[in-house]
């Protein structure tokens, strides 16, 4: 028996078997299995385990968490209670080892050090003393909760390390004065009182230079007084935050205003002149500062809330660059690394930056001036997009006209996803509109892009008067126009107004879109048939005429109808295959109806072929020059279409 | 040679910063060439590092120095500050033989000096270098309005530009001018 299980204990299996086993166990089996020896636990280190972080919490029962994504595992220390001592590192009652700790916790990057609430100890201060002088070297976080500061152990010494986050939970024997060196990115201090005057002569060091490195700093306490904010704000020179920016910033606040109902103050530095920052690193106190520093003053129900702005001696914008005196090579090379947004911005700034952007030749796919209620141009850049919106005076009952100066302009610059149409696109800047009225606008943007850029228009004539005599040089380039009419009566000087806006736009253009176009109404719609078209598209015409499309010029035509007129479609077929409209390629039709339309009406007398088709029917007419074109007629649910494709080739 | 005597005294700060780096590769002995800049103080960089600038590089290739020919004759770079030619000496001493990562937090923080560091960049032909500059100054006016702009890389407006077009006319008229009336003179 002993034989056999000594050869059984020679046999093992090969490593690369070992894992395989491993692998199959669960977590907890395998952290078992690396404590049966030091094979155990280095065939368990080459396994690598996924975890993603360790919390150790060092307390009566201490406790390991080990984090595996969304699973954990928690080893509790149950250690014994019969001796009154503190537990320590190597079970024994005596004090945490400074020398063994680091290797004990190597790569920690957060410690969280937990003080006594009550009476303050000997032994408690060198415990924390021991644990910050073996680790603040290398940690990135430290929390101080109730930690005893004293000689050996002062803020100063915690402040001044190469921290990114410093927070103290009501610490003890505080020294406000320890603000003026901290080295750290953001400080967080929840104390029972508000040092206004520490806080005013560190704001006042900090205008002067110190704390190059402190990006946030929150202060708060909890009282029911409102702290006195001119003891604060004392001799700072601060800025006001403006009350729409507090608005916003408003919502912010209601959270932390249930939780904490607390006074704070927090101040914010700009960073390094490299680097920028996102809203979304911004804790809850410290919402609000694009640039310079914030103070937030807040009272809880129903008090006040103010913030303010000051800027200390590194602002970025008491800084100047002479950039026009870089070499032209130079500028262009700065302006090559900007996004086409700031370009864009900076061919504002004078003519001579514009003409220096017209040479950059932007990357844009093509404009969209949209003239609905609001004007909105929009340029493409491949699957990127910048918005002008041209907020108009409301105010202004009239209609507008490209004359009207906007109030101002908002720019977004975002991606072109589809997103739910409430999240809106995002806000780049607000720009003032630069003295200039709609018109300017429209032409110094579409003066941009590259001449062979072209780009579209939507007009809605209900939401502006356009002056025909200057319409060829406020659209030059425009390829294509989609005109919205009214949907009620219209005047005869509507009437009129529309004809010479359409005649100057028919002369330029190559696509023409009407909306809600009543034929009845409108004589000029003639005019459009007849014109040199290359694409015209009817979007629910009204009291339609489809005679109209016997005097058809354009290539392409398209309506989207209530109805799909058979009889008059299987006239213009006849009348097609003797010989009218020959520059027409391709005429669509489509309505929305649930009943399948009766094809028979349509292909009366046509000697149509015929053709194989999968969801649809196909028919083949030829005109008398041996031309021949495909009938395509389809009833796809609510939907039915008939499609009129001319062949290129002749019989 | 004055100023390469004065240089090679003045050189020795700048020693430090490439000794670790020769120590790096013993094996392969590195040569070094000197520069300097409008203050005459000596720089010595080793051809690694001088792989960055493609003038500096042109000039090496072209020259066919030994190590000692150039510590007689350093690089003159009469129109570079002092302190601005030292920056660049740093930087290519820290990005000798890397690749350069997209963003570069080895830039010298004097904000002030940055136009004079383009322009250095520029004429010395170090290509990252020059990218990273122009990005630092197009960070300037990132999110900024046209009259922040206007404001902050101090663009005259069309007024201004337009006074400074006409009184350069001016001038140009004047000195024509003055020219004309020189020639007639000689002339006579």
């Amino acid at each position: 028996m002993t034989n056999q299980n000594s050869n059984q204990t020679q046999r093992r299996l090969a490593n690369h078997l070992c894992l395989n086993i491993l692998k199959a166990m669960k977590y907890h089996a395998i952290i078992a299995y690396s404590f049966v020896s030091k094979k155990a636990l280095s065939l368990f280190q080459s396994l690598r385990l996924p975890i993603s972080s360790i919390l150790i919490e060092m307390k009566e029962d201490p406790v390991i968490r080990l984090d595996f994504g969304t699973k954990c595992i928690v080893l509790e220390f149950k250690m014994g209670k019969n001796n009154e001592h503190v537990t320590c590192l190597n079970d024994f009652p005596v004090n945490l080892d400074f020398q063994s700790l680091r290797n004990a916790f190597p790569k920690l990057r957060k410690i969280s050090v937990h003080g006594s609430r009550n009476e303050i100890s000997e032994h408690e201060i060198l415990n924390a003393q021991n644990v910050l002088r073996a680790f603040l070297p290398y940690l990135k976080e430290v929390q101080l909760f109730h930690v005893p500061l004293g000689e050996n152990l002062t803020c100063q010494h915690i402040g001044m390390a190469n921290l990114e986050l410093l927070n103290f939970f009501y610490p003890k024997n505080f020294n406000f004065d320890c603000l003026f060196t901290l080295n750290v990115q953001m400080c967080m201090i929840e104390t029972d009182h508000m040092p206004l005057r520490d806080l005013n002569r560190f704001f006042k060091l900090w205008i002067k230079g110190s704390n190059p490195r402190l990006e946030v700093l929150s202060i708060s306490c909890d009282t029911e007084t409102v702290p006195d904010s001119s003891v604060l704000l004392k001799g700072l020179k601060v800025k006001e935050l403006e009350k729409v920016e507090e608005e916003e910033s408003e919502i912010e606040y209601e959270d932390e205003d249930e939780e904490e109902q607390s006074d704070a103050v927090s101040e914010r530095s700009e960073s390094e002149w490299e680097s920028e920052e996102s809203e979304s690193e911004k804790s809850e106190s410290e919402s609000e500062a694009e640039s310079g520093e914030e103070l937030d003053d807040e009272e809880i129900e129903g008090g006040e809330e103010k913030k303010f702005f000051i800027m200390n001696c590194h602002d970025m914008t008491n800084w100047k660059f002479p950039f026009r005196r870089l070499p032209y090579d130079l500028c262009l090379e700065v302006l090559k690394t900007m996004d086409p947004v700031e370009i864009i911005c900076y061919s504002f700034v004078s003519k001579k930056t514009l003409s220096l952007v017209k040479i950059l030749h932007l990357p844009i796919s093509s404009i969209h001036i949209m003239m609905q209620d609001q004007t909105e141009i929009r340029f493409y850049f491949g699957d990127n997009f910048i918005d002008f919106k041209f907020i108009m005076d409301s105010d202004y009952e009239e209609m507008g006209s490209l004359d009207d100066l906007p109030v101002n302009v908002k720019v977004f610059n975002d991606t072109l996803i589809y997103l739910p149409y409430y999240v809106p696109p995002n806000l780049e800047l607000t720009m003032t509109n630069q003295g200039m009225s709609l018109r300017e606008w429209i032409r110094q943007l579409c003066s941009i892009p590259d001449k062979d850029i072209p780009y579209t228009a939507e007009i809605y004539l209900t939401a502006m008067t356009l002056d025909t005599r200057t319409l060829r040089n406020d659209f030059p380039k425009l390829e294509e126009v989609l005109i919205g009419f009214r949907e009620d009566e219209e005047d005869e000087s509507d009437n009129v107004n529309v004809r010479n806006v359409l005649r100057e736009f028919l002369s330029n253009v190559q696509n023409v879109k009407l909306c809600d176009i009543n034929f009845e109404k409108s004589r000029f719609i003639q005019h459009i048939g007849i014109s040199s078209l290359k694409d015209l598209y009817f979007y629910d015409p009204i009291n339609m005429n489809f005679d109209y499309l016997f005097t058809l010029n354009a290539e392409s035509c398209t309506i989207e109808t209530d109805q799909i007129p058979l009889r008059d479609l299987n006239r213009f077929f006849k009348l097609w295959m003797k010989g009218s409209n020959p520059k027409l390629k391709k005429l669509m039709i489509s309505c929305d109806t649930e009943i399948t339309p009766d094809w028979n009406v349509l292909l009366k007398g046509l000697r149509a072929e015929e053709a194989e088709a999968a969801r649809s029917k196909k028919f083949f007419i030829i005109n008398c020059r041996g031309i021949r074109a495909e009938i395509e007629v389809k009833h796809l649910g609510t939907s039915a279409s008939v499609t009129f494709n001319v062949s290129k080739s002749y019989l | 040679m004055s100023s390469t005597e004065q240089g090679t005294s003045s050189a020795a700060p700048a020693e430090p910063t490439t000794a670790p780096e020769s120590a790096a590769a013993p094996e392969v002995p590195e040569s070094f060439y000197y520069v300097h800049g409008k203050d005459k103080v000596v720089h010595k960089v080793s051809a690694g590092a001088l792989q960055h600038s493609a003038l500096i590089h042109g000039m090496i290739s072209n020259l066919g120095y030994t190590e000692e020919q150039a510590k007689a004759n350093p690089f003159p770079f009469e129109n570079i500050d002092g302190d601005i030619l030292q920056m660049v000496v740093d930087w290519c001493n820290q990005h000798k033989g890397k690749p350069t990562p997209p963003e570069d937090t080895n830039l010298p923080k004097q904000k002030e000096k940055l136009f004079d560091l383009v322009l250095a960049v520029n004429y010395l032909e170090i290509k990252e270098l020059l990218t990273y500059c122009c990005k630092q100054v197009a960070m300037m006016v990132k999110g900024k309005s046209p009259e922040e702009i206007r404001e902050i890389w101090m663009i005259p407006t069309d007024a201004e530009d337009e006074a400074a077009e006409k009184e350069a006319k001016k001038r140009a008229g004047k000195e024509a001018a003055g020219e004309t009336a020189a020639a007639a003179g000689d002339a006579k």
